[in-house]
């Protein structure tokens, strides 16, 4: 078979010989790692490699920020406009605003790879909490909070 | 490639615009909402934006240094 021929990271792993064996977890049998986050779906396949580094942003760190924002304006709205139809009318359209960006899609293989070391950034949530707090803090200056 | 480049972020102006906008739609008279912020709801608003302004930029500064230690 073709399979025969490819190089596997673990080819050389015998079992019982502890050059190998460094204490890390390895998945093999043509398996492979993913990893999803809620919002940016980041997909990061690691298949017949070893001593791979892998960073990613914390898109968690970064929902609950963005979360946080929203939440924010919403409440700046609230306390300065008041909950009325006026108000709700306002969030309303800031969360349509809002709504442009919230997908981010981007996937990583790595295949048949020693020493790889992958950085990723997800630019999208970036800009995005940026955004964010553009508008917060504009509504704050427009309204002479600040 | 595009993901070497740092976030530029939305102009401020844009921003500004967006929200004059917002506001004059929705029939919001913003002289009339300021007289009626009261200083404790100030103070309030401008904790909860000063502590929003400080994890943003924690956020932000950890993704761009774990990229220039990785040059």
């Amino acid at each position: 078979m073709s399979e025969d021929k490819k190089w596997r990271a673990l080819d050389h792993c015998d079992k019982g010989k502890d050059k190998c064996d460094d204490g890390a977890t390895v998945l093999q049998d043509g398996d492979q790692i993913m990893k999803t986050d809620q919002q940016s779906f980041e997909w990061i396949i690691i298949k017949d490699s070893e001593g791979v580094d892998v960073q990613t942003t914390d898109t968690q760190a970064a929902v609950s920020l963005q979360l946080g924002l929203q939440a924010a304006i919403a409440a700046v709205i609230s306390i300065t406009i008041g909950d009325t139809d006026r108000g709700n009318a306002v969030v309303q359209d800031i969360k349509q605003v809002m709504k442009t960006k919230q997908r981010n899609t981007q996937k990583t293989i790595i295949e048949s790879s020693k020493h790889v070391k992958v950085t990723t950034t997800d630019t999208d949530v970036a800009v995005n909490i940026q955004a964010l707090l553009q508008i917060l803090i504009a509504v704050v200056v427009k309204l002479d909070v600040l | 490639m595009a993901d070497d480049k740092k976030p530029n972020g939305i102009p401020n102006s844009i921003i500004d615009l967006l929200v004059n906008d917002l506001f004059k739609k929705n029939g919001i008279n913003t002289e009339d909402v300021k007289s009626k912020i009261t200083e404790d709801k100030k103070q309030a608003i401008r904790d909860l934006v000063e502590d929003l302004s400080k994890q943003v930029d924690t956020f932000l500064n950890t993704s761009n240094s774990k990229k220039n230690t990785d040059k």
